[in-house]
């Protein structure tokens, strides 16, 4: 491959003047003629009987347009109708001239509740006897150790390989620990809004943000049981999603008011309905037990998998538990309970920091009990060239062992040297990076000058990205690129901007459109400069002939000459369905001091290590790294969702639900691991999730290194480290320097 | 937010007056609480009177013999950044500094934390444990009162409904005395204390013995309380680090918390004793006591 000069370049994300400088047009500014207000009525009881609702002093406010109950949509599901499950869920829907005068009717509305039972906690939960979640939900049967039903488990799997009595039976040190996680929220910048409009042919249009439009599109139809073709979804910048936006939010009711009303809907969602009524990440509850050899390599892993999912059910995955380690000999249970609690959705590389505190703390128990360095235990069983990380390609090279080693060295593994109460813990991550359905359109302008229009909705610079390897191919400046977000009805279907496949396919969508101008631009020079087309080099917007000098053209002439022509303007597109993927891996090494009175555990550095195969824009990639790792600190030091009496929520805000500020945040050291892989654009691999799945893990370990003892629960608050402490004083290894 | 008439006096005189034709105003400072109040409409006032324009509101003054004024429209980072405030009352510098992020601090104001009257409140511990005391203005005539009296309860003063807070005087600072104040929270800003402490002592001049002390907890009560008890064993004494450790000891069991979701009582008694410990050690180095070693920051 020749020299690349945009690609890998720290261009500057090209949206960023204007979000940083308030230009950016996001969801909520979407102001149409005649809006509409909506507002939900939120059911304020984890778990209640609906006996009756009136609306009637409601509907008489003036300036209220519509109040809608399930009563008044039989055959949607968009409202509860009998039974609501979870505090937060939605019950009703007011229309109004202005938001003040929706959140007065909402205060209007009479909903008589019989309050049911509810449980939050998963264990208690699960108990035989527990009150019942869902009334009449199906569970699976599974019994306790005394032959019990187990109550409210929605879903249950397992995964056998080997024998475990027998990897048990070889190990010389076995360890085992109950590891406890709560649900904890995406927080996004941005809240959710939806505006919705039934045009004059009756189709819908709705304005508003998300992971990608055509999910919505057709969670919008479906939910109103619409022809796909009946509805336009038209996406504006999103302010953080995480994997929560992949879904729809709100944008069906308003659809339904805009439809009821015939006046376009808007329907902004608070900070406190994202924590009642948001899809944030399941809790669990694990217990794993881990054998090794004295060498350190591990003979067997067996444990159960207890996921909170809340109302949502679902399946829950264990095979995180082992990941990247080789074990011959697993026996692993999941278990999906349900909760009164809402649904969660996507967080960014879900499930897979849960998994990595329960495996990356017991990988630290071996190596306390053994004697052995943390590192070199996770080197001698990290999977190796050849490995199947999670049943996916053998890796060609070996990536995860490279990202430990350069790690350890950026932190001075084993080398720093530290004061009383400090402590230094290390973790991986493996993430396999989704792929496909994705698109770029490339056209070039009578002036040379590229657009490109994509379906693939814009997080984290995926178009800065495009742009740049449109002008690597191309050989124009990037700032004479532009990238424009495509909506529903003007690109085919695109996949979600998730599961770190935006920049990846998008990438390579990009790649292969821009190859095609490319193309067209070289097979009209070589006419023109009497060429053959093997002979010409195209670079800084001009194609010369390759030992002649002074022959040569401007890509401004061939593009201003092909529009003129039979075979008209220069274009490329590119329209990808799948396209494999690498596993990936990412390290992280925490250092933290704890103060032993408080609790407070303070985040002195972070090494972030992570094998991207190439970066395509190294400035975003650590910017994605560094925000993976502020989020992977607040799940581990701050962050959770707390539940009360009557299963309410204790602190949907954001004072009580404490997320990392600026001044808690360490610099982050941040190692791209470059080694191109043969799948990827460029030789990239998804770069957006892998860096959030380690940091949790890390800090917890530091943590047991800095003070002796384990803290099994995030997250570590200082309450938290003091009732730890108080069961087991510290064992502070450090006397000084 | 529901929609109210906006009323911005210059003079304290015509405050009062908006205040009697209008029974029910809410008095609008920096605006950091009643904001969020009025939008969640957890206070829905018709009227909203501002005194950040009143003339003179916003004049910080310090004078070594008759001590520090602080105008009802001072804010939190005209505090943190005055050097007097530093040098003499670095427990009240603490407690400024501590609140919210710098853009707020910018925007709320000492008076306005007091009167909001949150038992977690960050200038106030300081400003009980300082002798603090407000000047309020009303329809029937001038009062002066403690900081300590002002706040009744949780979110309640000792106001009537026409009287305002005009200034609050904290006295001369006193030689070999020293003060200083910390809180615990989960995370380094944007956030309030689960506890508060603040501690202030004056030493005599030749035994080093302490002559008079205040210990003012935080968030562990109804208001910012007294930890009498804990005072009291100072008195006389000479602040050895064994008596400082007693001393904490009583103020944890002084404070009456109670457990939500910030924290169980159980846990922010334990963080009286270490933070009470904390600051009676940093107020005695404040002094130019035993241990000396600068002036510390909490």
């Amino acid at each position: 491959m020749a020299k690349l000069k945009v690609v890998g370049a720290r261009t500057p994300k090209l949206n960023g003047p204007d979000i940083v400088t308030g230009r950016t047009i996001y969801a909520d500014d979407v102001q149409l003629p005649g809006t509409l207000h909506g507002r939900i009525l939120h059911s304020p009881h984890g778990h209640a009987r609906i006996r009756a609702i009136d609306t009637a002093k409601a509907r008489a406010l003036p300036g209220v347009v519509d109040v809608v109950t399930a009563a008044d949509i039989p055959d949607l599901s968009l409202l509860a109708s009998d039974e609501v499950c979870h505090e937060g869920q939605k019950v009703a829907l007011v229309a109004a001239v202005d938001p003040d005068i929706a959140e007065d009717a909402l205060a209007l509305i009479k909903v008589e509740y019989e309050v049911l039972p509810s449980v939050t906690d998963p264990e208690a939960a699960m108990a035989p006897g527990a009150p019942e979640v869902m009334l009449g939900a199906p569970t699976e049967t599974v019994v306790d150790e005394n032959g019990e039903r187990l109550s409210n488990i929605a879903s249950r799997s397992e995964m056998v390989e080997g024998d475990v009595d027998k990897g048990f039976a070889e190990a010389d040190v076995i360890v085992e620990q109950v590891y406890r996680m709560p649900y904890f929220h995406q927080v996004y910048m941005e809240p959710n809004s939806a505006t919705a409009r039934v045009e004059a042919n009756g189709r819908i249009t709705v304005w508003t943000s998300g992971q990608g439009s055509f999910n919505i599109r057709n969670a919008v139809a479906g939910a109103l049981k619409l022809p796909q073709g009946q509805v336009r979804v038209i996406m504006a910048e999103m302010g953080g999603g995480f994997g929560a936006k992949n879904g729809i939010f709100t944008e069906a009711h308003a659809a339904l008011l805009a439809q009821r009303t015939g006046q376009p809907v808007k329907v902004l969602m608070s900070r406190e309905e994202e924590f009642l009524d948001g899809r944030p990440a399941p809790g669990c509850v694990v217990r794993l037990k881990t054998g090794a050899k004295k060498d350190g390599t591990l003979t067997a892993v067996e444990g159960r998998m207890v996921w909170d999912r809340g109302i949502g059910g679902g399946g829950g995955g264990v095979g995180r538990l082992t990941d990247i380690y080789e074990i011959a000999n697993v026996k692993l249970e999941g278990l999906v309970v349900r909760t009164n609690k809402p649904a969660p959705g996507a967080y960014r590389a879900p499930g897979a920091p849960q998994a990595a505190v329960p495996r990356e703390g017991n990988m630290d128990l071996l190596a306390r009990e053994l004697g052995m360095d943390p590192l070199a235990i996770r080197l001698k069983n990290a999977f190796k060239k050849g490995g199947r990380a999670r049943g996916g390609a053998p890796l060609p090279r070996d990536w995860l062992r490279q990202t430990l080693r350069q790690a350890a060295g950026e932190a001075n593994w084993g080398k720093r040297r530290l004061k009383p109460n400090q402590g230094m813990g290390i973790a991986c991550g493996e993430w396999q990076n989704a792929a496909g359905q994705t698109n770029a359109f490339i056209t070039m302008a009578g002036d040379g000058s590229v657009s490109i229009v994509t379906g693939q909705v814009d997080i984290t610079g995926v178009h800065t990205v495009m742009a740049q390897i449109a002008a690597e191919e191309l050989g124009v400046p990037v700032e004479k690129v532009s990238v424009s977000l495509g909506d529903t009805d003007t690109v085919p279907f695109t996949g979600l901007s998730a599961g770190s496949k935006a920049a990846y396919s998008a990438g390579t969508a990009a790649r292969d459109a821009a190859v095609e101008a490319r193309t067209q631009l070289l097979r009209l020079a070589a006419e023109l400069l009497e060429a053959d087309v093997d002979d010409l080099i195209l670079a800084d917007e001009k194609v010369r002939v390759k030992g002649r000098r002074g022959r040569s053209i401007e890509l401004a002439e061939l593009a201003n000459n092909a529009i003129g022509s039979n075979d008209g303007p220069i274009s490329g597109r590119c329209v990808l369905g799948r396209i494999p993927t690498y596993a990936s891996f990412s390290v992280n090494i925490a250092t933290v001091e704890v103060d032993p009175d408080t609790g407070q555990v303070q985040l002195l550095d972070l090494v972030a290590a992570q094998d991207v195969g190439r970066a395509l824009n190294p400035m975003l990639v650590e910017g994605q790294i560094q925000g993976a790792a502020v989020q992977a600190m607040g799940f581990g030091m701050m962050e959770a969702q707390r539940y009360g009496a009557g299963a309410r929520m204790l602190n949907a805000n954001l004072l009580d639900y404490a997320i990392p500020t600026t001044v808690d945040v360490p610099k982050v050291r941040t190692v791209l691991v470059e080694d191109p892989c043969e799948m990827g654009p460029y030789g990239a691999k998804g770069v957006g999730e892998p860096p959030i799945i380690p940091g949790a893990a890390a800090i917890a370990n530091a943590v047991h290194d800095a003070i002796g003892v384990r803290v099994s629960e995030l997250p570590l608050t200082p309450e938290t480290v003091m009732k730890a402490l108080r069961r087991q004083p510290a064992k502070n290894k450090r006397k000084g320097e | 937010m529901q929609s109210f008439e906006y009323i911005a006096p210059r003079t304290v005189k015509e405050a009062l007056a908006a205040l009697q034709q209008h029974r029910g105003a809410l008095l609008l400072a920096g605006g950091t609480d009643a904001l969020i109040r009025m939008k969640s409409r957890a206070e829905t006032p018709s009227v909203v009177v501002d005194v950040k324009r009143i003339r003179g509101m916003d004049e910080l003054r310090f004078d070594a013999r008759k001590g520090l004024t602080i105008g009802a429209a001072v804010t939190m980072r005209q505090i943190e950044q005055s050097a007097d405030v530093g040098q003499h009352y670095a427990a009240l510098a603490h407690g400024a500094a501590r609140v919210g992020s710098v853009q707020i601090r910018n925007q709320a104001t000492v008076a306005g934390n007091i009167c909001n009257a949150a038992p977690s409140a960050d200038t106030a511990p300081a400003l009980i444990a300082l002798g603090a005391k407000v000047r309020i203005a009303g329809s029937q005539g001038r009062r002066s009162m403690t900081v300590e009296k002002l706040m009744v309860g949780p979110g309640r003063t000792a106001l009537v409904a026409d009287e305002l807070v005009t200034a609050i005087h904290v006295p001369a600072p006193q030689p070999r005395a020293g003060s200083a104040y910390t809180r615990h929270t989960p995370r380094g800003a944007m956030d309030i204390a689960v506890v508060g402490v603040a501690a202030a002592v004056m030493l005599a001049p030749r035994t080093g013995a302490c002559e008079q002390a205040k210990i003012v907890l935080g968030a562990v009560a109804p208001t910012p309380m007294r930890a009498k008890r804990a005072e009291r064993m100072l008195q006389g004494e000479k602040l050895s680090d064994e008596l400082i450790a007693a001393v904490a000891a009583a103020a944890a069991e002084e404070a009456r918390p109670i457990s939500d979701v910030r924290a169980s009582a159980q846990f922010r008694r334990q963080m009286v004793a270490v933070l009470t410990q904390r600051m009676v050690v940093a107020a005695r180095e404040n002094a130019g006591g035993q241990g000396q070693s600068g002036r510390r920051a909490a």
